[in-house]
């Protein structure tokens, strides 16, 4: 028996599996391989990967999948001819957005264009209020019109978002049907398919992007369907969702932009689980890889989910909301192949800008001229030239030393000096990240793990702990697959949110308890229809709640069942802590819910991970070798150097050390300790600063 | 050198002459003061009870060395930004001087002349301590609702004591303690106890975190190593203004600008602006402009300051968050009792939006000779709105209010941005979906104004259209500027169409009400804002076909503007 989870990257596909044994359910051996990703035809890189593990797909229990697509179509403007059809009034909603400029002081600040131009952006007359009634009927005497203009232009998906369709969506409902019967050559996405959560321009740009890439994504996934069953895969496969679950492909076709972050949604996950292996509940997530750090904030075991999530935002640009359930992470532009550049006024700055995968760092020797944060890694000798990318490639130590040497006469400083500055401010900009999710959010790093993988994850996560307080660092085994292993420990869940207002007294129970019931029979309904009424199906409850008369609103766990003024009460009481410990105050004032939010999760079995095996080696037999190794201001050290393979549970042993495997270097500075559990992670406990 | 005339030096320069500093250690300082003013943002939005300071951001917070030079700031309202050095200055004065100063002591201040602002926004000051010397300020000036002025909003004041309540500079906290007395009292003369109350206690946790963050930042390096970094990233800065005006040959510059009215009489208030440019510095001479006036349109000179440190910074424009550097090529040169330089008690609720102006005229004048440099004009104002009343259902108090993103001109660098604020960068337009929640109304559209945009090689950007119907009988105060000067083109581009605000009553007649105090809006009657579009940038000849074509296909300009304005295109359907 197997399970298997693949993973379409923009390079590489990715594909690990467990063998199960039958007896005990537990997995006996975690594989892997790597084929080149495909382009335009994703499943042949997916089923290269399959041939190459030697794997034969029949034998699959479970297959999961995670891919880019979706995002990469979006960044690459390679989405299809995409129409909106909105209230009248309001077409332009997408064009103006919010009218911000978060780049503050440049006038040549340019608007993110819209993924719909305003000529394919029509208006039917019909409105609704904010309560969901009918104030003007739907009008559709231009539709035909509507349709003709859109199919002059080619279009061949439509979004359709009104106003106030969170409250009552049956006017978008209608057009839908009577778009799909007379003209079903159409692909269409409503709002409130999508979501029920109010704030136009955040929802249509939603819709938008939704219909943008749905011809894309049910050709993709018909696509690798057809070859699973041609492979007489039996099971149902699944796709890894960025609400941190994972979903059939019938739901995923319909609704394709929910897998927008799928990949590294997965990653967080896969430290929830370690998490949960080793009891550690409070988490800080760090994944770095070759391009981007990011980072996400776990509390109490759970995940946090957030509808506020925007693509190509950052310092200079509005970027775009998506308004759907994705977790929370924060993203930076710093990773490996982050270039270190020198600007006009003699400012050493690390990325964002990366040397991708071609050329590459300088020490790739493929022609690389930029000194990336590798290559600093390697002049310090962090990362070991002997042992580069496992010994696939020889480091080519006499380029980075070239280039090195060139970026330090600009910054007037010796070549040593400005390695460990750029280590220095790709620090810098990670903690600042790390920042955002913890201490900004009212969380202390102090009581938190920081669980760091990708391929830079144990190269800079001790000192990032060091500079924020954090107490411990667990590096976990395995942690170059770490994201298709949270993949196969996924769930199926499914997120409704309804934005709807209610006061939280007395006389609005009945109506509380009302919405969140009739959401549940909804979730149930849908998940008949499926066929998954089988598996344990589970609930849990959230509400948005404010202040009355407050734009702020923290999201609060509700109890599941009935409630009555006693439930009423609790739940007051956890909003104002909750809402304390996030503003820093709490009010007499009235409460009020605005959004319910009910996550319904089909529960998956899932096998138990085996704990690694003890020899009884003594830790000094892990030791492949010493070399001195830069630690910044603790100068040249000599240090250990370590074989994670060999590495056995219950060793102990301190820095100056690195341990190394083909895929990850862990730096560990003088008189840090590091202790090897059940499962072969490292546990790092960083020395408190003074 | 005349008399009269008041020259200001809008940077200081170096205190510590010889450093010894590597680049890296400053960079990492400067990335934590930045840090630092950004975390007092943060815990200000966080904390803050009013969505005009977490969702609008009508406020500046920024950190200050003892010598006031400007060490960072977060990025928030930017005309708040260049005032702060005085609010600091004044509220220090208040209180008797630095040898008054204690650790945990936090002053409040909010006198018109010190702060550039009407008295609604109010400065909280900090100093910071380092092992017991004196050696920095934090501070927030932000927006409260209401202070006690003579309406929640006004256009038609005639001296600052209609304007709101006075605090001259007064320890809100007294060595870490409240003061419970002043608390009372700014308590006491406000509509909006509770929001005042949430604000006041945000905007001193705002002040306290940057304390704290530049405290951690100045031990972690020590106090020397500190201050040589500042000189580095001042010197810096420095550089980023000065290699803008490097490229300007030195000459006198002249514009002049106007106000529609002063709120109170009728009649165009026009001013002066002369620029000069000499050796990378730049003067700002706006010493030529009315005697202040009887209504509130009066700037106060930390404002005036302002509008030249904001505008040369946005020229500069340079993807870096400005510092005391930045200011130390800009001079500025007023007279007492004028337009620019009011003294008490000349009313200046409206002192922003003459700042406004005059940081575009400032753009213009360059742009006479030099229009490579500058942009076209925007919309030209933020058409604010402020509406208030009380819900039939419930009886309960109601009030809303916001700036509107305008067209901005179009540059050398390509088209002006369509519905974009201009120096109010942060602020967010609303969602109708959460206006209709909140108040009696039903907005029939927010669209793009058709041929609002000013032709041109690159045209500007489109303005928007805002009509409101009220379910309920509103009251509304307007300020609407720039209503009769029309924004400009720059190197032959063509205007753009003008900001104009409209009360339309249910039989339809329609009514200009561009600045208006306490206006009734009946049940059923519409308010539509005009937010104009921006001016053109060079020859609309110039501008090619294809681009031409796509905007009429785009709808954003029509057949009759195409004939009008690039008369050589014809259209075949």
């Amino acid at each position: 028996m197997i399970r298997v989870a693949t993973d379409v990257g923009g390079t590489f596909t990715d594909l690990v599996y467990f063998e199960i044994d039958k007896k005990t359910k537990k997995a006996k051996k975690i594989s892997n391989a790597k084929s080149d990703t495909t382009t335009p035809n994703y499943e042949k890189g997916v089923f290269k990967a399959i041939k190459k593990s030697g794997i034969s797909i029949d034998e699959a229990i479970f297959f999961a999948h995670g891919t880019t697509v979706i995002i990469n179509s979006i960044t690459e403007r390679k989405g299809s001819v995409t129409g909106l059809i909105t209230t009248k009034g309001f077409r332009d909603s997408l064009e103006i957005a919010r009218g911000d400029r978060p780049d503050f002081f440049n006038l040549r600040y340019k608007k993110p264009e819209p993924f719909i131009p305003r000529y394919l952006r029509a208006e039917v007359p019909g409105r609704m209020d904010f309560l969901g009634k009918e104030i003007e009927k739907l009008e559709l005497n231009d539709l035909n019109k509507i349709i003709k203009l859109f199919k002059f232009h080619q279009v061949k998906s439509i979004a359709i978002c009104l106003l106030h369709s969170y409250a009552n969506p049956k006017h978008e409902q209608s057009l839908a049907k009577k778009i799909k019967q007379k003209w079903p050559e159409f692909e269409i996405v409503t709002s409130s398919e999508l979501t029920r959560e109010w704030r136009e321009y955040e929802r249509t740009n939603t819709t938008a992007l939704c219909a943008y890439v749905k011809p894309i994504a049910k050709n993709y996934l018909d696509n690798l369907f057809t070859e699973l069953k041609k492979y007489k895969f039996k099971g149902n496969p699944y796709v890894m969702q960025s609400n941190g679950g994972i979903d059939t492909f019938e739901t995923t076709k319909k609704t394709p932009l929910t897998m927008i972050e799928s990949g590294p949604t997965s990653g967080v996950l896969g430290a929830a689980e370690i998490g949960k292996l080793i009891g550690v509940k409070d988490i800080i997530a760090l994944d770095i890889g070759g391009t981007t750090a990011k980072c996400s904030l776990i509390e109490n075991g759970n995940v946090k989910i957030n509808t506020n999530y925007w693509i190509e935002k950052n310092r200079t640009s509005a970027g775009y909301p998506v308004m759907l359930p994705v977790v929370d992470i924060v993203e930076i532009g710093n990773g490996g192949g982050s270039i270190a550049w020198v600007d006009d006024y003699k400012k050493l700055h690390v990325g964002p800008q990366s040397a991708g995968a071609s050329p590459g760092p300088v020490s790739y020797g493929k022609g690389g001229k930029s000194i990336t944060t590798t290559d600093a890694n390697l002049f310090t000798k962090r990362i070991n030239p002997s042992f580069f990318c496992g010994g696939d490639i020889n480091a080519d130590t006499k380029s980075v030393d070239k280039h090195i040497s060139i970026l330090s006469k600009k910054l007037n400083l010796s070549k040593i000096e400005t390695a460990r500055g750029i280590i220095r401010i790709a620090n810098n900009n990670m903690t600042n990240a790390l920042k955002l999710i913890s201490v900004n959010k009212g969380h202390d790093p102090r009581d938190f793990t920081l669980v760091a993988f990708g391929g830079g994850g144990g190269m800079h996560a001790t000192s990032l702990a060091m500079e924020l307080n954090i107490p411990k660092v667990i590096i976990p085994i395995n942690s170059s697959v770490f994201s298709a292993w949270g993949m196969l420990m996924s769930d199926l869940r499914r997120d409704f949110i309804l934005t709807k207002l209610n006061k939280m007294n007395i006389d609005s129970l009945g109506s509380i308890n009302d919405t969140f019931k009739k959401m549940e029979s909804k979730a149930i309904a849908n998940f008949k229809k499926e066929k998954l009424q089988k598996n344990v199906i589970e609930f849990q409850r959230f509400a948005s709640l404010r202040y009355l008369g407050q734009d702020h609103s923290v999201e609060v766990l509700l109890p599941n069942g009935k409630y009555g003024k006693k439930e009423l009460q609790k739940i007051l009481n956890s909003f104002h802590d909750q809402y304390e410990k996030e503003f820093t105050y709490k009010l007499d004032n009235l409460v009020e819910l605005i959004q319910f939010h009910l996550v319904a999760i089909a529960k998956i079995e899932k096998p138990k991970l085996e704990k690694r095996k003890k020899t009884g080696k003594k830790v000094k037999e892990a030791i492949k070798s010493k070399r001195k190794v830069d630690f910044d201001q603790m100068g040249e050290r000599v240090s250990d150097i370590y074989d994670f393979d060999k590495l056995e549970p219950n060793m102990s042993f301190s820095g100056p050390a690195i341990v190394e495997d083909p895929s990850t270097t862990i730096v560990i500075f003088p008189g840090q300790q590091c202790k090897v559990d059940d499962y072969a992670n490292l546990h790092i406990n960083i020395q408190k600063k003074k | 050198m005349n008399k009269d005339l008041h020259h200001y030096k809008c940077g200081i320069e170096r205190k510590v002459q010889k450093t010894d500093i590597d680049p890296i250690t400053t960079q990492i300082v400067r990335n934590s003061l930045n840090s630092a003013a950004e975390q007092m943002k943060r815990a200000l939005c966080r904390t803050a009870m009013s969505p005009i300071i977490y969702e609008v951001l009508d406020f500046a917070a920024a950190i200050y060395d003892r010598d006031l030079r400007m060490l960072s700031q977060a990025p928030s309202l930017p005309l708040f930004m260049g005032t702060l050095n005085f609010c600091i200055e004044e509220a220090v004065k208040g209180v008797g001087g630095e040898e008054n100063l204690y650790e945990g002591d936090i002053i409040i201040y909010n006198s018109p002349y010190g702060t550039g602002s009407h008295p609604q926004d109010a400065a909280l000051v900090m100093p910071v301590f380092f092992e017991g010397e004196l050696i920095a300020y934090t501070a927030i000036k932000a927006h409260w609702l209401d202070i006690a002025g003579k309406e929640p909003y006004s256009t038609d004041t005639v001296d600052v004591f209609q304007e709101g309540t006075v605090y001259p500079g007064v320890k809100l906290y007294s060595k870490g303690n409240l003061v419970n007395d002043i608390f009372k009292m700014c308590i006491a003369n406000t509509r909006v106890p509770n929001s005042v109350a949430g604000d006041i206690n945000a905007q001193a946790i705002g002040v306290k975190t940057g304390e704290r963050a530049l405290k951690r930042v100045v031990s972690k390096y020590g106090l020397k190593k500190f201050r040589e970094a500042v000189e580095e990233i001042f010197d810096a800065g420095e550089k980023i203004v000065r290699n803008y005006l490097k490229e300007i040959p030195n000459g006198e510059y002249f514009e002049s600008g106007q106000m529609d009215n002063n709120g109170v009489e009728e009649g165009l208030v026009p001013f002066d602006v002369k620029v000069i440019i000499k050796d990378e510095s730049v003067v700002l001479d706006m010493s030529n402009a009315p005697p202040q006036q009887s209504g509130p349109i009066n700037c106060p000179l930390p404002s005036t300051v302002s509008t030249a440190r904001v505008a040369m910074s946005m020229l500069a424009g340079s993807n870096e968050a400005p510092n005391e550097g930045f200011f130390r090529p800009i001079e500025v040169i007023t007279k007492k009792g004028t337009l620019f330089h009011p003294l008490s008690p000349a009313p200046c609720f409206l002192y922003g939006w003459p700042a406004l102006q005059a940081m575009e005229v400032f753009y213009r004048a360059l742009g006479t000779k030099h229009p490579e440099k500058v942009p076209a004009s925007s919309g030209g104002c933020i058409n604010a709105v402020v509406y208030w009343g009380q819900k039939e259902a419930t009886g309960e108090p109601w009030a809303d209010g916001s700036p509107h993103p305008i067209g901005q001109g179009g540059s050398v660098y390509g088209d002006g941005a369509t519905c974009l604020h201009h120096a109010e960068s942060a602020t967010r337009f609303a969602p109708t979906e959460v206006w209709e929640n909140r108040n009696p109304w039903l907005v029939n559209r927010v669209e793009l104004i058709q041929d609002s945009c000013g032709a041109g090689k690159n045209r500007g950007g489109l303005g928007v259209n805002l009509e409101i119907e009220m379910l309920e009988d509103t009251f509304a105060t307007t300020v609407c500027e720039r209503t009769e000067l029309a924004p400009w083109g720059l190197n032959e581009g063509k205007e753009g169409m003008a900001n104009n605000c409209f009360l339309i009553n249910d039989d339809g007649t329609k009514k200009s009400i561009p600045k208006a105090t306490r206006v009734l809006i009946k049940k059923g009657s519409k308010v539509l804002i005009q937010n104009g579009g921006g001016g053109g940038y060079g020859p609309p000849e110039e501008r090619t076909k294809e681009k031409v074509l796509d905007d009429y296909k785009q709808e954003y300009i029509s057949r009759d503007y195409i004939k009008k304005y690039y008369p050589e295109i014809i259209l075949n359907d």
